[in-house]
């Protein structure tokens, strides 16, 4: 049989291969795949490996991943604390030269993720080393900033036409306000749960400058100064058509409820979206108008410092196509006295009758109410497939095991149900 | 039936450099980018010689090619987990060297993780060991580099 023989791969400074022992020859990888290897390090190590030979002193400089944390490394020998001080300076000045030296070097373009933690760097740095990614085509961007201050990030960020990723955290987004915002490619947008902006109207001019737009994420609950003009007003469009997945838990003042009303219908076409104590407190004066119907609903979590069941039951009743529904109680956010009781509603929802198959509460304190929501779901969820009850761990065992009774009970009134209950304490 | 039939007679051979013949079905040979591109090159009737890969590799290759197609993304997760546990530190790199070589992307995908993992934090001299590296600077050379990025250094246990 004629034999083909693949023709040996191309490679840089090295010799042909002739033993068969390849252990050995681990020295002789192709550089796109040190590069690989490389790329999954902290920008820190990957640089470290420009000593190792002459072969390797370039290979970092190609790599797309700029990773940078200026954590300060933890010194076993050291514990006065005026000589850490010290180091802290030390160690902050090291940071900002070696960013700056790494920009100076680098080659790589697109650079395919640029991720900054850091809790000592003045603003100025940031903004210059922000730009540099931007300017180098970044597609990832994600900022963790720890600093006592909310660092206001550079206009050129909200005008980059290649960034499809941005996480933002320890930021300041007010100046958002009197920019143009326009970020063609972002399909994911995360703004973490420390950041400050003046008012809504810098959320709703971030958002209308992301077109396609599929995965969003607003932790901040911070609303101090709200009541901007387009947020008092309440008269603007959101166009939010190619998203996907929602986690929403900002709350708004009260004078700018009917833009957060706004802003809530705008999340319709979501397939997942979840819902913060926060953001359910605020939606409590909802009225059924207000609440979308969500089509493509599937699946909804939502957290209650209060139960709100009627807005619940409004969600329930316009997300037709749900499948999954978890509810969170967070104990620790409950004010006493103002718990509602839940009311069956008119039509049994849709979605519990033909499409329903998990429902998940967690921390279930055994309370009226949610004894009667978890007997609703077991009677009128009738393609039900799992149950999962979390008992709050805070309870005494003797009430634990009074729940656990309850709910066995509860399960075996309604016989025809053949779901899978698990409790867990 | 005639699909299994097809399928023997398509095989395709491959002839490792210790000598072993491997017969693969196309599919999994499709996924070896460079079997794939001499494939359509030449006539797939010829027995293909792999002169940078062994039998062992070979066949954990074949090994992972089919046990990754399982059906849950956890199953196939525990079984890459499985899959870099069992293979020895030697293993490990020859391995990556015929995957670098036939370019199998998913192994292309998951081994640098796995190296990764092993070089986290480590000393120039253990990356020196690991990667098979002869330092080719000259002492002065090699100060001078490390006083430019000398704050990379900081920190790291020098082992």
């Amino acid at each position: 049989m004629p034999q083909t023989s693949i023709p040996p791969p191309q490679r840089r400074h090295l010799p042909p291969i002739t033993a068969v022992e390849t252990a050995d020859k681990i020295s002789q990888l192709p550089d796109v795949l040190l590069t690989k290897i490389l790329s999954l390090l902290p920008t820190k190590q990957s640089v470290r490996t420009g000593i190792l030979s002459k072969r390797w002193r370039p290979l970092w400089t190609s790599v797309p991943i700029l990773d940078f944390d200026d954590e300060i490394p933890f010194d076993r020998s050291e514990s006065v604390i005026g000589r850490r001080e010290d180091l802290k300076i030390q160690n902050w000045t090291g940071f900002t030269d070696f960013v700056y030296s790494v920009f100076l070097f680098y080659e790589a373009e697109p650079v395919n993720r640029f991720r900054l933690r850091c809790a000592n760097c003045s603003d100025s740095n940031i903004t210059a080393w922000v730009g540099q990614a931007v300017q180098r085509k970044v597609k990832e961007i994600e900022l963790t900033l720890s600093l006592s201050r909310y660092v206001a990030l550079p206009r050129r960020l909200f005008n980059c036409d290649t960034v499809s990723v941005m996480k933002l955290n320890g930021v300041f987004l007010n100046a958002l306000i009197s920019l143009s915002v326009k970020l063609p490619r972002l399909r994911v947008l995360h703004v973490g749960d420390r950041v400050l902006f003046g008012c809504h109207d810098c959320i709703v001019m971030l958002l209308n400058g992301c077109p396609i737009l599929e995965d969003l994420s607003i932790e901040s609950t911070y609303s101090d100064a709200c009541g901007g003009r387009v947020c008092a007003k309440a008269d603007f469009e959101l166009n939010l058509k190619y998203l996907v997945k929602a986690k929403i838990g900002f709350s708004w003042k009260k004078i700018c409820q009917k833009s957060m009303f706004l802003f809530f219908q705008a999340l319709s076409n979501v397939r997942f979206l979840s819902i913060t104590h926060s953001t359910a407190a605020c939606l409590k004066y909802a009225s059924a108008s207000d609440i979308p119907i969500f089509n493509n609903l599937i699946q909804l979590e939502i957290s209650f410092g209060n139960y709100y069941w009627d807005l619940l039951a409004k969600l329930l009743q316009n997300s037709r196509r749900l499948e999954t529904l978890i509810i969170h109680k967070e104990t620790q956010k409950y004010t006493k006295g103002q718990d509602s009781k839940w009311n069956h509603p008119l039509h049994v929802p849709d979605c519990l009758l033909v499409h329903l198959k998990t429902f998940c509460l967690k921390e279930y304190q055994g309370w009226e109410s949610e004894k009667e929501f978890v007997g609703y779901i077991l009677q009128n969820a009738r393609v039900l497939e799992t149950m999962t009850i979390y008992i709050a761990s805070s309870l005494e065992l003797d009430a634990q095991l009074q729940i656990r009774r309850n709910l066995s009970t509860l399960q075996r009134s309604f016989q025809s149900c053949q779901i899978s209950l698990n409790l867990v304490s | 039936m005639a699909e299994k039939a097809s399928e023997s007679s398509n095989s395709i051979s491959l002839n490792t450099v210790d000598g072993k013949i491997f017969k693969v079905s196309p599919t999994i040979a499709n996924q070896m980018q460079t079997i794939q591109s001499l494939i359509k090159a030449y006539d797939s009737s010829r027995v293909i010689s792999l002169p940078h890969v062994n039998a062992f590799h070979l066949s954990k290759i074949i090994e992972y090619l089919e046990g990754k197609s399982a059906t849950t993304v956890s199953a196939v997760k525990e079984f890459e987990a499985q899959f870099m546990k069992d293979l020895s530190l030697k293993q490990l790199k020859g391995l990556l060297i015929a995957v670098g070589y036939l370019k199998v992307n998913e192994l292309l995908e998951l081994m640098p993780k796995t190296v990764a993992k092993l070089i986290e934090n480590k000393s120039v001299e253990f990356l020196r060991k690991f990667f098979g590296i002869v330092n080719d600077f000259t002492p002065s050379e090699e100060a001078k580099i490390r006083e430019e990025i000398a704050w990379a250094f900081d920190g790291v246990d020098e082992d």
